[in-house]
């Protein structure tokens, strides 16, 4: 079963930087509605897509998470950004859809 | 996910949807809520002041507080889109985005509105960078940075007060020479910060920058002029969530929203609707009167699907 990844500064490098496989990194806050109607979508989205994509979240409100929040220049949440090979490739924001968020991100990664 | 034929199904978690939910489970109607959020719209209320229960409350904390109670009396909470409704009573079909599809023999549309976008050619590539349609979520990433905030209304009012706590300085644009029918209690909260200037009349034209918004056009009187900005907030109102009802014939008023009786029955036997997506309450879209829409809804469900048996 896929786990969603909790990042912070100290293990973004790992999960998502040197990840072997795709990383979708969702920005996100407890303030923010729309973000909680995204959660269930990406644990759905984590099972669907299984081994094909790790799916992790950086909880911006945490202060100890603001350099990441800065580094990638979050400033609308959810905030998706789609990692290969320790690039970022796509960014996706507001709420999606699962299954167009699904086919986006695979036709991102073909 | 239940594949039984449920006596109701209720599109939409907002308040009317929630509500109608608690009356459900009170009459015994076995029920499911499919929407996007629970609470929907209400969650993004930075401050809520005029529901009876609260002094002052943020729309995500009502939101759960009415989510629990829905749920504690039994109410089955799932979270899905509706992408169509088909059939008739008793034997009305609901297609979810996700593939499943459910069955239910009456159903209730509490599906709310959408917000409504400036519908200026670049409003896509500066989303996220300095453009954003909920103060609540994205305020807090522009903290000591001058912010604007376009629309007239009590949600555009609402932003501009919770925007003034946290960036240096807010610009209200509206297109009246005063915001249009903005309760006065919001009216005097914005009177008394210092950091918040009001511009009357103003139409925005065009979004500025290059990979980043760094200000704006704005039309004001007659005359065009270049305002320098690092965030946008878009408040300019919202459309019935209505397409539902209009795929299967129902009628709709000239502004898409849903005309429902004393009751709140659609046109459409078997259908009924609440909240922001009605003609219904003197088209007074609140909290309080989504709730009460709900209310109504699910009692009349539950005396007509009693004259049926």
């Amino acid at each position: 079963m896929a786990q969603i990844v909790e990042l912070t500064p100290a293990n973004f490098a790992t999960e998502v930087l040197n990840s072997k496989i795709p990383v979708l990194v969702d920005f996100w806050a407890p303030w923010c509605g729309p973000c909680q109607m995204m959660a269930p979508i990406l644990e759905n989205l984590a099972q669907e897509l299984g081994d094909k994509i790790k799916i992790a979240k950086v909880n911006v409100d945490d202060p100890d998470n603001q350099p990441l929040a800065v580094e990638y220049q979050i400033q609308s949440i959810p905030n998706m950004k789609l990692f290969k090979n320790g690039e970022e490739i796509a960014s996706f924001i507001g709420v999606r859809q699962q299954a167009s968020l699904r086919q986006d991100i695979l036709d991102k990664l073909s | 996910m239940e594949m039984g034929v449920k006596d109701l199904i209720i599109v939409g978690a907002g308040p009317a949807g929630l509500t109608a939910s608690i009356y459900a489970s009170r009459y015994k109607i076995e029920h499911q809520v499919i929407g996007l959020l629970p609470g929907g719209a209400m969650t993004e209320a930075y401050k809520i002041c005029n529901f009876p229960s609260e002094v002052s409350i943020s729309g995500w904390e009502l939101a759960q507080k009415i989510e629990n109670n829905a749920r504690q009396l039994g109410g089955e909470i799932v979270a899905g889109e509706v992408l169509k409704i088909s059939g008739h009573y008793p034997n009305f079909q609901v297609d979810l985005a996700d593939g499943h599809k459910l069955a239910s023999k009456t159903i209730l549309l509490a599906s709310g509105a959408k917000r409504r976008h400036l519908g200026l050619p670049n409003e896509d590539k500066f989303l996220g960078k300095g453009l954003a349609y909920c103060a609540t979520c994205d305020g807090p990433f522009f903290k000591d940075k001058i912010v604007g905030v376009v629309g007239g209304g009590n949600c555009a009012a609402t932003a501009v007060i919770f925007l003034s706590t946290i960036a240096a300085q807010v610009l209200w644009f509206y297109l009246g020479s005063e915001p249009n029918a903005v309760e006065p209690g919001w009216l005097e909260e914005i009177n008394k910060q210092g950091n918040i200037k009001l511009m009357a009349r103003s139409e925005i034209k065009a979004l500025l920058g290059d990979n980043h918004l760094s200000g704006v056009t704005i039309k004001r009187e007659n005359k065009t002029e270049n305002i320098n900005l690092e965030g946008l907030f878009v408040e300019i109102g919202s459309d019935p969530n209505s397409s539902l009802l209009k795929q299967l014939g129902g009628t709709v008023n000239e502004g898409g929203y849903i005309v429902v009786d004393g009751g709140q029955a659609t046109t459409i036997p078997g259908i009924w609707a609440a909240g922001d997506v009605t003609t219904s309450s003197n088209g007074l879209r609140q909290i309080i009167t989504a709730c009460s829409e709900g209310a109504i809804a699910a009692d009349s469900i539950f005396k007509f699907l009693q004259r049926q048996v």
